[in-house]
């Protein structure tokens, strides 16, 4: 792979300063820039995994076997299909996981900021029941949070199984393989 | 038609030196073989004739063209990675005809052919995975061969 470009030198050293800026930090700044509500949810996601979710993708893409961009050039894919055709599905496991990763990432976020000072959402539902001192309200936010990430989850994995089918078979032949030898 | 001219070929990666002043003329239509320890420069030797890479100094020539780029009278196979895995074998040997224009149709018919003249019908929508090891090198030589590339490279493919 060719060395990194210059913007790619100066912006990255931002992106890794802002990956491990812990949701709750970015809370006051949200709120004073977006105000109270989902506006300020929206900009304490976006703030949250941008760091972590370039840096990984980056990471994602550097991963990519030389050979197989080798072979896309050999074979006369130009820039934009060795990118499309190439890089992308050979990427595209990793870039998976990225995303949800940063799932879980965005929603524990999302909802430490409505627990901390935005005052709409679930997480605003649980410190209104811990300050009405009702456990049955807490319970109730806590469970919906934890079903509500399965779910999305659950899609997520269902997009990825569809997405990355080579995969799968991948993964049935090597059962096979397994059954074989046992 | 090619005659490969290698005139003082040497090449560096930062101080160290991969390859150096290496001259030879490989004649056409003959087969030639490599042989050193690893490490001694033979892979990248291919990646110079096949235009992955430039020299450092001196030059290589196929046909009297002067190598600076890739070319499209080179296939190189290589020992791993050499197929897509997110393609079926047909996908694999089509993606370098649909690059160089032919529709996804033709091209996966023309695909189907070769797939069967290496004794692969039997693999056509099979990924990598799926298949051997031996199947997998049958699938990069008749992707090599469907472009009828003058020169063939393989970098250790039957390993």
């Amino acid at each position: 792979m060719k060395p990194p470009g210059p913007s790619v030198s100066f912006f990255f050293p931002i992106v890794q300063t802002v990956a491990p800026i812990a949701p709750v930090a970015w809370i006051p700044l949200a709120i004073s820039a977006a105000g109270i509500g989902s506006g300020a949810a929206v900009l304490i996601v976006v703030l949250t995994i941008f760091g972590s979710v370039t840096a990984s993708a980056v990471a994602a893409f550097d991963a990519v076997p030389l050979e197989y961009i080798k072979v896309g050039r050999l074979l006369g894919a130009e820039r934009t299909r060795l990118l499309w055709r190439v890089v992308l599905p050979a990427a595209a496991p990793s870039l998976m996981t990225v995303a949800r990763m940063s799932f879980f990432g965005a929603w524990m976020a999302v909802l430490a900021g409505e627990m901390a000072g935005i005052n709409s959402g679930l997480g605003a539902l649980i410190m209104f029941g811990q300050q009405q001192f009702n456990m049955r309200l807490v319970m109730i936010g806590i469970v919906t949070i934890g079903l509500l990430g399965f779910l999305v989850d659950q899609l997520l994995l269902a997009f990825q199984k569809r997405l990355l089918w080579w995969e799968n078979r991948a993964q049935k032949q090597d059962l096979g393989r397994a059954e074989n030898r046992f | 038609m090619p005659k490969i001219v290698f005139n003082g070929v040497t090449k560096f990666y930062g101080s160290s030196l991969v390859v150096g002043e290496v001259s030879f003329a490989v004649e056409d239509e003959s087969l030639t073989v490599l042989v050193g320890p690893s490490g001694c420069g033979k892979s990248t030797l291919l990646g110079l004739t096949a235009g992955l890479d430039v020299p450092s100094s001196g030059s290589i020539a196929i046909g009297g063209r002067t190598v600076n780029g890739i070319g499209e009278e080179v296939a190189l196979i290589f020992q791993h990675n050499n197929l897509f895995p997110w393609a079926t074998a047909c996908d694999n040997v089509a993606f370098g005809l649909e690059m160089r224009g032919l529709r996804r149709r033709a091209a996966r018919s023309r695909a189907r052919q070769l797939l069967q003249e290496v004794g692969l019908e039997s693999c056509l929508e099979k990924v990598p995975e799926e298949m051997s090891g031996g199947m997998r090198q049958r699938v990069a030589l008749a992707r090599a061969v469907a472009l009828s590339h003058k020169v063939i490279l393989m970098d250790e493919p039957f390993t």
